[in-house]
């Protein structure tokens, strides 16, 4: 009785067991995680068979400009916001003229100083010229003795000589206040040429140096965007003048813009990490191959972004 | 005759439970330690199971994928100017320390991945969405790490709590589902971006670059085409096998290689392989000596010793298939709670319980061949010999 | 086919000419059959009888087909066990020899109908046919009630019942038996050894017992007497002896 019960059982164990291995690979199969063929977001569908794929940034088309000062100073008035845009010669800020401003009114009152000098020496002059005059008008009379008549006509001539010298002084004067003016309207930076305030990195009473970290305000033309796609050195001989090209938006694969080709940076710099890093890091050395892009029509893009690019190429 | 040879068989209860007990001893060594080996194994590739791409790019001389050497950044970009790849994206994967709230630390394996595409992201979310992941400071975590990194808090974690990677604040935004790394760390998905930023910073970051083949080239071919036009190595990712272009297949050979973890399992197999065939033969053998006269007078009678040798394999096998069923009885009771607990790492491939049952017959086999040899040199005349 | 030809004409069963058989080789060689001729007929109980080592089992080995012999020519119901071979003397034996062994060598661990059964099913009778006739037969040897039981558990004469049952339940035409009292008391011998007449005489079978208990002798239809590998005599027993037990054999 026992052996039969213990054949059975075992028996039934062992077909139990099969089937439990059986069970249990399928649960380590259901358990395994799917195959991830393609990323969750799409990225953009490569335009071209052949291709160099870059890293870029939006620039303005002009290039930006980097607005600097002429001398160190305090910022004593800022005059234009970000996304202002602006014409050419248009004031943007200015620094602290008040020590011009003094030497200036001290010129002013030396000027009238002067002013007052030669107008004694006009009166002196027409003292001298009247008594020569008079003297003259007399004749040939022994009324006037030859030294008299000397006397007074070396009176004329030095009161016309002192006449021009205040009149130098009047003109000295006049040009110190002008030189001043200039020192004056050179602290006032005005717009390089028209378009878009892109940074400010400075607000009054900030401290402006000519050489900063960061320039006091970038401006550049937002109109047209150019960008500056750094190339791998060692893609860099498949780059031609003229190739097609296409970038689309980090962030955005689904935004794909069309690049016209500008030039070819024709000196090979060391890449500085264009991926947010918290310090920048010296990577590899990088062809900068520049492109005049289109902005899309429905979304905005801005300077500085960061962008993929595909520039049609040769195969290797 | 063949269930004459099963009564006797069965009849013979202690035998019986004996053969069997070496079979289960067997079957249950070689099933359970090699599952456990094959876990620990596929523990190692566990980052190519996370982060799954058909593609991985790494350094030229990278054999595995828990030891990378760092690729510079534009070599995205290298790997991205190759005709056949249709994808491809940074991969950021290290080894990072979360500070808790008594301040002990817990390691855990950091995946940085583009934020863009989420190429790399974890295939199954159980909370939260991944699209969550662009936030500020957001991470996935996997369930690991709601058990790892729930101590000391009020409530286990869950989404929107927050913890410190390197005293930078990581929010969790997900929670997914993840395979165990070989290093114990659950797994801790964040972009690309802030995976360099939780990093402390070293010369070079990006860890592989993970790629997808364009339609119509297959993942073989763009995986070599990768690796002519970059000098990088190109692995793919479908799962060990004999492929040594696959980077499980590398990963796992590697630590064959350079660890002591084979032989330690080995041992072990090859012990249960000898306990089994040594309970197994010997308990049979005696089994056979024990019913000599009885199979000798069968023979007598006019059985064939054709028919005689397939009554010794019949019940050899017999008793190796119930051995065998019961050792699988008892694996799959630990494969399942393993399983259940995530620890200890099993794997049971299904080549594995195949292989083990081959290994049982030839055991049984081997002990079946013994008796017919000892009952050929029987003699039916000896019958008469009492 | 040879093996499946009737029992020989004109009532002999075996028919031993001239048969020598020894074993080993050299200094130990040892001649076991010397020139040995013997014949038993149909119906009749033949028994080899004498000293150990004489020589008696090896004769009785060569006549159920277990055994080769060195020369000489055993033709077993017409069958010419001499030329025969393997797979052929295989066949043989199951077809036409009942065996019952010193030691009954019932297998312990099936019940007796079952052990009963296997002479059929090695004749490839299936299993519950074999099993059915094998009931028949205990009936008939008066062992019917206990064909659910293990032989381990029947008294030495019940085994020696069984083996009788299984060495008739296919009918063979010769019955070879190994000292069928060897395990027995005189009580049982006695019962045994009247079934034992009952089967020859009934089916005109031969039963050839090998024996040295020459308390049962008187049961043999004829006595062959060997010694040192040679047949000394052959002669018919006393019927009136063998009349004596008749009368106390139970039914």
């Amino acid at each position: 009785m026992f052996s039969v019960i213990l054949r059975y059982t075992t028996i039934l164990g062992a077909v139990a067991g099969v089937a439990a291995m059986a069970a249990v690979m399928r649960k380590q199969g259901d358990n395994e995680l799917p195959q991830a063929d393609t990323p969750p977001v799409a990225p953009a569908a490569k335009p071209f068979l052949h291709a160099v794929a870059a890293t870029g940034i939006l620039e303005a088309l002009s290039e930006n400009v980097a607005v600097g000062v002429p001398a160190p100073g305090l910022v004593m008035e800022v005059m234009v916001h970000v996304n202002d845009a602006i014409e050419e010669g248009q004031p943007l800020f200015r620094l602290d003229d008040r020590e011009l401003q003094a030497e200036k009114t001290n010129q002013q009152a030396q000027l009238e100083v002067a002013r007052a000098e030669l107008q004694v020496r006009e009166a002196f002059v027409e003292k001298a010229k009247r008594q020569l005059g008079r003297l003259v008008s007399l004749g040939d009379s022994q009324a006037i003795s030859r030294e008299q008549l000397d006397a007074a006509q070396d009176d004329m001539a030095i009161a016309n000589a002192q006449l021009a010298a205040a009149r130098s002084q009047v003109t000295a004067a006049e040009a110190a206040i002008q030189r001043l003016d200039t020192l004056i309207g050179r602290l006032t930076m005005k717009a390089p040429r028209a378009g878009t305030v892109l940074q400010v990195n400075i607000r009054a009473g900030e401290y402006a140096a000519t050489a900063p970290k960061v320039p006091a305000m970038v401006i550049g033309d937002t109109g047209k965007l150019q960008v500056r796609a750094d190339i791998d050195e060692q893609n860099a001989t498949r780059i031609r003048p003229g190739q097609k090209a296409v970038a689309t938006l980090k962030g955005d694969p689904r935004v794909s813009m069309p690049l016209e080709f500008i030039r070819v940076e024709p000196y090979i710099i060391p890449k500085v990490s264009l991926t947010g890093a918290s310090t920048e890091r010296v990577d590899t050395r990088v062809l900068q191959v520049m492109f005049s892009l289109q902005k899309p029509a429905d979304t905005p893009v801005y300077v500085g972004q960061q962008v993929d690019v595909l520039i049609e190429a040769p195969e290797r | 005759m063949i269930g004459l040879a099963l009564k006797m068989l069965f009849g013979d209860t202690a035998k019986y439970l004996m053969l069997i007990a070496g079979l289960f001893l067997a079957t249950f060594l070689i099933v359970q330690q090699v599952s456990v080996f094959c876990g620990l194994m596929r523990w190692t590739t566990s980052t190519l199971k996370n982060v799954g791409a058909p593609i991985w790019v790494v350094e030229e001389r990278v054999e595995q994928v828990n030891e990378t050497n760092a690729l510079r950044d534009t070599d995205v970009a290298r790997v991205r100017s190759v005709s056949e790849v249709a994808w491809a994206m940074p991969v950021f994967s290290g080894i990072q320390r979360v500070r808790m709230d008594d301040g002990s630390f817990k390691t855990i394996q950091l995946i940085g991945i583009d934020s863009a595409s989420l190429a790399g992201a974890p295939t199954r979310i159980l909370e939260g969405t991944l699209i969550d992941l662009r936030l500020p400071n957001a991470v996935i975590v996997d369930e690991l790490a709601v058990e790892r990194l729930s101590k000391g808090r009020p409530h286990p974690l869950t989404l929107g709590d927050t913890f410190e990677i390197n005293d930078i604040e990581a929010r969790v935004v997900g929670i997914c589902e993840a395979k165990r790394s070989f290093t114990g760390g659950p797994y801790v998905w964040t972009t690309y971006e802030r995976a360099l930023q939780y990093t402390p910073p070293s010369r070079k970051m990006l860890s592989a670059v993970i790629a997808g083949p364009v339609e119509g080239v297959s993942v073989d071919e763009a995986a070599a085409a990768i690796e002519k036009a970059t000098g990088l190595k190109a692995f793919v990712n479908r799962g060990f096998g004999e492929n040594e272009k696959d980077f499980n297949t590398s990963t796992i050979w590697w630590y064959v290689r350079n660890t002591g973890i084979p032989v330690s399992f080995g041992t072990t197999v090859v012990i249960g392989l000898i306990v089994g065939i040594a309970i197994a033969c010997q308990t049979f053998y005696a089994f056979v000596l024990d019913n000599l006269m009885h199979l000798g007078a069968l023979k007598a009678m006019g059985t064939s010793s054709f028919r005689l040798s397939m009554m010794l394999i019949v019940q050899a096998f017999t008793v190796g298939f119930i051995g065998f069923g019961l050792g699988l009885a008892a694996s799959s009771v630990f494969a399942a709670g393993a399983i259940e607990r995530g620890q200890p790492p099993v794997y049971i491939p299904w080549i594995l319980p195949v292989a083990t049952f081959g290994v049982i017959l030839a055991i049984c086999s081997l002990a079946a061949l013994l008796g017919i040899f000892r009952l050929s040199r029987f003699e039916p005349a000896m019958v008469f010999r009492a | 086919m040879a093996t499946d030809s009737q029992p020989a004409t004109n009532g002999i069963a075996v028919d031993v000419r001239g048969v020598n058989k020894s074993f080993g080789s050299g200094e130990s060689r040892l001649h076991v059959l010397k020139d040995v001729s013997l014949q038993a007929r149909t119906g009749e109980i033949l028994m080899l009888v004498g000293p150990s080592g004489c020589g008696k089992t090896t004769l009785l080995s060569a006549i159920a087909g277990t055994m080769g012999v060195d020369s000489g020519e055993i033709d077993v119901l017409g069958n010419p066990l001499h030329r025969m071979r393997g797979g052929a003397l295989t066949r043989f034996r199951a077809k036409n020899i009942g065996f019952i062994f010193q030691q009954f060598n019932l297998i312990p661990t099936i019940t007796c109908a079952e052990n009963v059964s296997v002479p059929l099913l090695i004749r490839g009778v299936s299993a519950s046919a074999a099993k059915k006739k094998a009931r028949e037969v205990l009936d008939a040897v008066g062992m019917g009630d206990r064909w659910k039981d293990r032989p381990g558990k029947l008294s030495g004469g019940q085994q020696q019942r069984i083996a009788i049952a299984r060495a008739l339940v296919h009918e063979p035409p010769l019955v070879i038996c190994d000292e069928p009292t060897a395990a027995l008391d005189a009580k049982n011998g006695e019962i045994v050894l009247d079934l034992f007449r009952q089967v020859a005489r009934a089916a005109g079978r031969a039963v050839i017992i090998v024996t040295h208990d020459n308390r049962i002798f008187s049961y043999a239809d004829r006595i062959a007497r060997m010694d040192d590998g040679c047949i000394v005599d052959v002669h018919r027993t006393d019927p009136r002896e063998t009349a004596h037990f008749e009368h106390e054999v139970p039914h």
